[in-house]
């Protein structure tokens, strides 16, 4: 019955709290490597830190220093994956490795530095009106923000809705023959570019919604790639 | 649940904090240096005191609601839309990175720097309409890039990172003013004041080239593409920001605006039910060039506070 805890203590491997990393970090006295996935890195990253996720351990360990403390650090509560990075580090030699205790949440929770998810551009351009609107430009006006929905219909006539960057929800109904990215007209090479499949929009898509205030045209111009959301 | 409870505390604190500061609004008129410093003091203590760090979209509002509380304590109801400080009576140090493509072509001509320097001054002089604004332009400095990822960065690029990183100069209170030939029907975009302390070197405006006075992008080519987005940069949003509905631009003077207008449609009135017809010449709006002509005072009054807060300007 209290065989597992005997085991964990078994196994356990030697931590290091995040202030006394930090005070050797500012000896340069330790390298830190996250061994999350890149994509919580991305999403914030102790500073410094390389990201190195535990499957890879295997294959990049030697670009670890031998004359270094090594400080594994995960997002989980018993450090449970820093733990096995360092024993994986051990088997390849490297048993000047530890753990951070608390991993990355006891970090941020002590205030000390990190690096954040880079921050949007805020949504704080000024666009003309493109060529391929056909309408005049005092009848114009445009919605550009992120797709919060996409219906697709089987004759392609389509219901998009838009949320904007000035924070307001608009709906569009348009068809591809309408459609742009990011100025061009689009083509058939294009939907992969949209869709991750036939119907389903990728993630996060950006569009600007062109809109003929007096008949109704819609020219959707598709923004691949763009990367302006929140702003402030 | 927690970090719900918590923005309520925060908002609480936020009314206390007001009214403390409220206190204050003689020394605050009579003395802006004064009145800036307890500005940024009354929000450091705010962060402190609910332990979140300003960048979550939560606590950007706040920080709105915050600066437009304490833009309408300083100077009262009646007062609200006047500008704090005098026209012209902070100057901006202006460095202009002109960005060409590696062939060395798509720059801008020191006579259109000059030019454009000089449309921003009668534009936020109050000169060509509308309010006077506390801000002049003064050039500091002009350079010149060759470089084909930065001649067409778009917002968000990595070239556009590499590019400030690079370029930037100053502090919070200078203009980094890029051009170059971003595409993508783009004229151009900004950060506002509030972006600065969390990344210093992308804060600037970067223009279309074409857009300069009397560069080729007509109907955008006499220079208000800067107007406009410097306009962002000293903390204003767009005229219909918020649509019909919501807190719009946080300014109360300029007409609500259900979404943005193009060419010069003049007496459109996309909220029929608010006072007010569209801004359409207002340089906050997606206008001409040649039909925006103006700031109201109320945003005169926000970029000023913006400025003193975030910029110590």
């Amino acid at each position: 019955m209290h065989i597992l805890p005997l085991l964990a203590l078994l196994f356990a491997v030697d931590t290091i709290t995040p202030a006394e990393l930090q005070a050797k970090l500012e000896k340069n006295e330790a390298v830190v490597i996250d061994v999350r996935g890149s994509v919580p890195y991305d999403l914030g990253h102790i500073d410094g830190a390389i990201s190195m996720p535990l499957g890879l351990i295997a294959k990049r360990f030697d670009e670890l220093p031998q004359d270094k403390l090594i400080v594994a650090y995960c997002s989980c509560k018993r450090e449970e994956i820093s733990d096995e990075a360092v024993r994986e580090l051990a088997k390849k030699g490297l048993d000047h490795a530890v753990a951070l205790k608390g991993g990355y949440d006891a970090w941020v929770a002590a205030g000390l530095p990190v690096i954040p998810a880079p921050e949007p551009p805020s949504p704080a351009g000024r666009f003309r009106v493109p060529e391929f609107v056909t309408c005049s430009r005092s009848d114009v006006t445009a919605y550009i923000g992120e797709v919060i929905s996409y219906k697709r219909a089987k004759n392609d006539k389509t219901v998009l809705r838009i949320h904007t960057d000035a924070d307001t929800t608009e709906e569009i109904t348009t068809t591809p023959a309408s459609y742009f990215v990011l100025g061009t007209k689009f083509t058939t090479a294009d939907w992969k570019r949209i869709e991750v499949k036939k119907g389903k929009l990728r993630p996060h898509m950006r569009a600007i919604a062109w809109v003929c205030r007096n008949s109704g045209a819609t020219f959707i111009d598709w923004r691949v790639g763009e990367k302006v959301p929140t702003g402030d | 649940m927690i970090r719900r409870s918590m923005y309520v505390l925060c908002a609480l604190l936020l009314v206390v904090v007001s009214g403390v500061a409220s206190a204050q609004v003689g020394e605050n008129v009579a003395n802006p240096d004064l009145g800036r410093d307890g500005s940024l003091h009354t929000i450091n203590q705010f962060s402190q005191y609910c332990g979140t760090r300003p960048v979550t979209s939560e606590e950007a509002e706040m920080i709105e609601a915050y600066t437009e509380m304490m833009q309408f304590s300083r100077v009262g109801s009646d007062a609200r839309i006047a500008t704090n400080r005098a026209a012209g009576s902070v100057t901006i140090n202006v460095y202009v990175h002109v960005i060409r493509s590696a062939a060395g072509g798509g720059g801008v001509s020191a006579t259109q720097i000059s030019n454009q320097i000089k449309v921003l001054n009668d534009a936020y002089a109050g000169i060509t309409g509308g309010a006077p604004t506390p801000f002049k332009f003064v050039l500091a400095g002009t350079d010149t890039t060759n470089n084909d990822a930065w001649y067409t960065c778009v917002p968000g690029s990595a070239a556009e990172k590499a590019m400030k990183t690079a370029l930037h100069q100053g502090t919070a209170k200078d203009l980094n003013l890029y051009s170059n030939n971003m595409g993508q029907n783009l004229l151009g975009w900004a950060t506002f004041p509030s972006d600065y302390s969390h990344a210093p070197a992308m804060d600037g405006v970067v223009c279309l080239n074409a857009s300069f006075p009397g560069g080729n992008a007509a109907p955008y080519n006499l220079g208000d593409t800067a107007t406009h987005e410097v306009g962002h940069w000293l903390g204003l949003y767009h005229t219909f920001q918020g649509g019909c509905n919501g807190k719009g631009d946080m300014v109360s003077d300029t007409p609500a605006e259900k979404s943005a207008a193009f060419g010069c449609p003049v007496g459109q009135d996309s909220c029929p039910r608010d006072a007010g017809n569209d801004p359409i010449e207002n340089f906050m709006d997606y206008t001409d060039d040649s039909c925006m002509f103006m700031f109201t005072a109320g945003q005169a009054s926000r970029a000023d506070s913006q400025c003193a807060t975030y910029r110590g300007l």
